[in-house]
């Protein structure tokens, strides 16, 4: 397990650095902006009473949730998804482009372990860090929701929520190391991150846009959807599988690439 | 020459992946934009109705998507995310390119200064950058051809794309200063990326206050703020102010360059 | 004595260009084996080959008599490397590395890492980043060598060291050699190749052109012979004697036969100047490159 260690101690920092970045967000987020948001409710309810019902029905406003704890926490999940994607292809990049990056290949892959088992220990320290973050993330937002939403609680429904967080992060940490295991070379992890995180932002922001369902299947921070995980408990099963197999398609493919492909000499 | 020709060779495969990815942005959107239009006095309202930093975090401040200029202007805050992030890879891999590849050796010792290769390399991004924003003008131009769009909105996509270029290019340059004075290029990167972050959070607090006041000079997001291109207007302040940042980045860029220690970083 | 390393018929190509083709090795355990040639011959991509970081197209490598490919994690862990160009991990000082390095063996290194920067007087607590190429190279020395390896792979390690350097790292593995490890040795340069071998194996354009003894090749060698006279000669002729050149009063050749008929020739002669050397690696390539021809 020492690569396991070794990965772990060089990549713990910014991990954690980025992770409190995200956690401020969230805090921020609702303590700063939750009781403004509910308060509006009366007027926009004013509003929609102008128009014909089935007008507002037919944009699916339904304003108990819209108006609630998981209403204003499922809307600002695009921009936790993006720190998160960015967090975790930062650390796909930066695990498996390692030694690529710095030109020791010859260093590790002389050493005797089978180029599986290092794969793996990378894997999981990345798995690690990434379930750390989450862990901090989900009891945040439970804490949050204990402390702002009224009774009574659907704890279940509300750690779906925030355990999707870490299901979108899969989707873009396979990208990630797809990206690392294939290309020829990383020239900057953070620039390729940040690339990665919003591509993602873009296709979601393309997705709300333009209601093409469709897209959907292209558009990693949708496919689960945190609505339907607070309100109804449930994630939808043609996205989750999506994401299933995206991901372990991409592992698959980058596990296959790293345990075969020639070592060039430098 | 030669160095700025084999620098836009460089750069030709992921100025492809951008432009491949503004034109669909471009594309889909103008597409959409008739149906999004059709709900569009309703959403504007309806939106109206929510706190400002609902509206603010949404990306929402200031716009009118009832009719398509406004539509655009939602589109086009993308866009200008889109060119923020390219821009600042290009600043990044102008200045650190031959370090992290290690060739810096190769280039570095051929009879040339440091500032004429670099301006070289500085340049052939400029052209990526410009072509960029032409293309975006362009390909809006074209896409509202295509789909009937009414009215002439000539103007406004020019305005549109100009802005975008400003804020590429304050973005580039800031990116090629950073590269140029972190010892580690892995770091210059992170802090241009940071930037963009930054900055981009930066323009969400701008929306969210009534009168963002002096903010606004801290964030290229807000230089050209929707709603003023949407009514006809150009901020030609915020224009100077762009290109003296840049100019300024860029000075400091070569300074910083001039005097760096080049290694593998 | 078994094989440290055996390869029949070992082929490599990338795509369509060739690496190598039908190496043939056997080099017996203990003993100090080179292996020479020009650059771009194979030898990297046969030392790739042996340690599992390419995949052979054809043919069979084996190890202390095991599988390269199937055994190869075993074989690792026997087996140290240097190779000619050291690039480590940023960030970090030469001692995190080497424990780094020394964690993926079942043993204590500290002693033997602590003994050999001693005797490379290598700085373990400076930033490998901040090291001159001489350092880093014996930071991959160091490397290369902490878990006693019983089988030790060498390609072009001198690069960077300065001729001091070069002898306490030829003493270094001539002692790992009586320790009883079998070093295998890449090299372009004939000289360091004969200075520690006991056998040389000559690679060029991929085939393995010619394998013999370091006595042999002494033996056998040739010389490079130039000498001037005092008036242009009219023909120059002697058995031995190959690549005869004549400029003027000045005459070369290689020469492969007995000393004493080459001497007695050149006494003959009213000499300016006479210089006999030893011939760079390129002429004696450039000899097995007309053998080929003539045999073509």
């Amino acid at each position: 397990m020492n690569v396991f260690r070794f990965e772990l101690r060089r990549a713990w920092v910014g991990a954690a650095v980025w992770t409190l970045v995200i956690l401020g967000l969230l805090g921020g987020l609702i303590i700063g902006a939750l009781p403004a948001f509910l308060d509006s409710r009366a007027g926009v309810e004013a509003m929609l009473g102008s128009f014909p019902p089935a007008f507002a029905a037919a944009f699916g406003l339904e304003m108990d949730n819209l108006f609630s704890f998981g209403g204003f926490y499922t809307f600002g999940f695009l921009y936790y998804s993006l720190f998160g994607a960015i967090l975790v292809a930062g650390i796909g990049l930066d695990l498996f482009s390692r030694e690529k990056r710095e030109k020791c290949m010859d260093f590790l892959l002389t050493k005797p372990r089978r180029r599986s088992r290092l794969f793996g220990e990378k894997l999981l320290a990345a798995l690690t860090l990434m379930f750390c973050s989450n862990a901090l993330f989900v009891a945040e937002s439970l804490a949050l929701y204990r402390a702002y939403a009224p009774a009574p609680l659907q704890m279940g429904y509300a750690l779906l929520a925030a355990v999707s967080l870490f299901f979108t992060e899969l989707v873009m940490f396979s990208i990630a190391v797809f990206a690392a295991v294939f290309a020829r070379r990383i020239r900057s992890v953070s620039g390729t991150a940040t690339a990665i995180g919003f591509a993602g932002f873009l296709l979601s922001a393309l997705h709300s846009l333009l209601e093409e369902a469709a897209l959907r299947y292209i558009t990693p921070y949708q496919y689960f959807d945190v609505g339907k995980a607070f309100f109804e408990g449930r994630f939808e099963t043609p996205y989750v599988l999506t994401a299933a197999v995206v991901t372990l398609a991409l592992l698959a493919l980058s596990y296959w690439k790293y345990t075969r492909a020639d070592i060039p000499a430098l | 020459m030669n160095l700025f020709l084999k620098e836009l060779k460089a750069g030709l495969k992921p100025f492809f992946f951008w432009t491949l990815g503004l034109f669909a942005l471009i594309f889909a959107g103008i597409v959409k934009s008739g149906a999004a239009m059709a709900d569009g006095a309703f959403m504007t309202e309806l939106i109206g109705k929510f706190p400002r930093i609902v509206i603010a975090v949404m990306g929402m401040a200031n716009v009118d998507i009832s009719n398509f200029g406004g539509f655009y202007g939602v589109l086009m805050q993308y866009t200008f995310v889109l060119t923020a992030v390219y821009g600042t890879h290009l600043g990044n891999n102008a200045v650190s390119r031959e370090s992290v590849d290690r060739t810096y050796e190769f280039l570095f010792t051929k009879p040339r200064s440091r500032a004429f290769i670099l301006a070289r390399k500085l340049l052939a991004a400029t052209v990526y950058l410009t072509v960029f924003a032409a293309l975006n003008l362009l390909f809006s131009v074209l896409a509202a051809k295509q789909l009937g769009v009414e009215g002439d909105y000539t103007g406004l996509f020019l305005r549109f794309s100009f802005s975008m270029w400003l804020v590429g290019v304050v973005f580039f340059a800031l990116a090629a200063m950073f590269s140029a004075s972190f010892p580690s290029a892995e770091r210059g990167a992170r802090a241009g990326n940071l930037a963009v972050l930054g900055t981009y959070a930066l323009a969400v607090v701008c929306d969210l206050l009534e009168k963002p006041g002096v903010i606004r000079l801290f964030t290229p997001f807000r230089y050209f703020p929707n709603h003023e291109l949407m009514a006809g207007g150009f901020p030609f302040e915020f224009a100077a102010l762009s290109v003296a940042l840049a100019a300024a980045f860029l000075v400091l860029a070569f300074f910083r360059f001039e005097r760096r220690d080049l290694g593998a970083l | 004595m078994g094989h440290a390393i055996e390869t029949n018929k070992l082929t490599k190509y990338y795509g369509k260009a060739r690496g190598i083709v039908d190496v043939d090795l056997a080099v017996e355990e203990g003993e100090i084996f080179g292996f020479i040639g020009p650059n771009g011959a194979g030898k990297s991509t046969t030392i790739r080959t042996l340690l599992g970081l390419i995949k052979k197209t054809s043919g069979n490598a084996s190890i202390f008599g095991m599988d390269c490919e199937k055994d190869k994690v075993k074989i690792l862990s026997e087996v140290g490397y240097l190779p000619g160009e050291v690039f480590y991990y940023d960030r970090m000082r030469a001692i995190d590395l080497l424990r780094y390095s020394a964690s993926f063996y079942k043993k204590d290194c500290t002693q033997r890492i602590k003994e050999l920067a001693d005797v490379l007087s290598l700085d373990l607590n400076k930033k490998i980043e901040d090291m001159s190429l001489g350092n880093k190279k014996k930071v991959g020395i160091v490397q290369g060598l902490l878990h006693s390896p019983k089988l030790i792979i060498l390609d072009e390690p001198t690069s960077g060291l300065d001729p001091l350097m070069q002898r306490t790292f030829f003493d270094l593995i001539q002692r790992e050699n009586e320790r009883g490890a079998t070093v295998l040795f890449s090299s372009h340069i004939l000289g360091e190749v004969q200075r520690i071998c006991d056998r040389v194996a000559i690679i060029k354009e991929g085939r393995i052109v010619d394998l013999r003894s370091i006595d042999d090749l002494r033996k056998n060698s040739y010389k490079k012979v130039s000498f001037t006279t005092q008036s242009p000669l009219a023909d120059f002729a002697l058995p031995g004697a190959a690549q005869i050149q004549q400029d003027g009063a000045q005459t070369s050749f290689l020469y492969n036969g007995d000393i004493n008929a080459l001497l007695g020739k050149l006494a003959g002669l009213s000499l300016v100047n006479a210089d006999v050397s030893e011939p760079e690696l390129e002429e004696i390539f450039l000899h097995y490159y007309e053998d080929g021809e003539a045999n073509a």
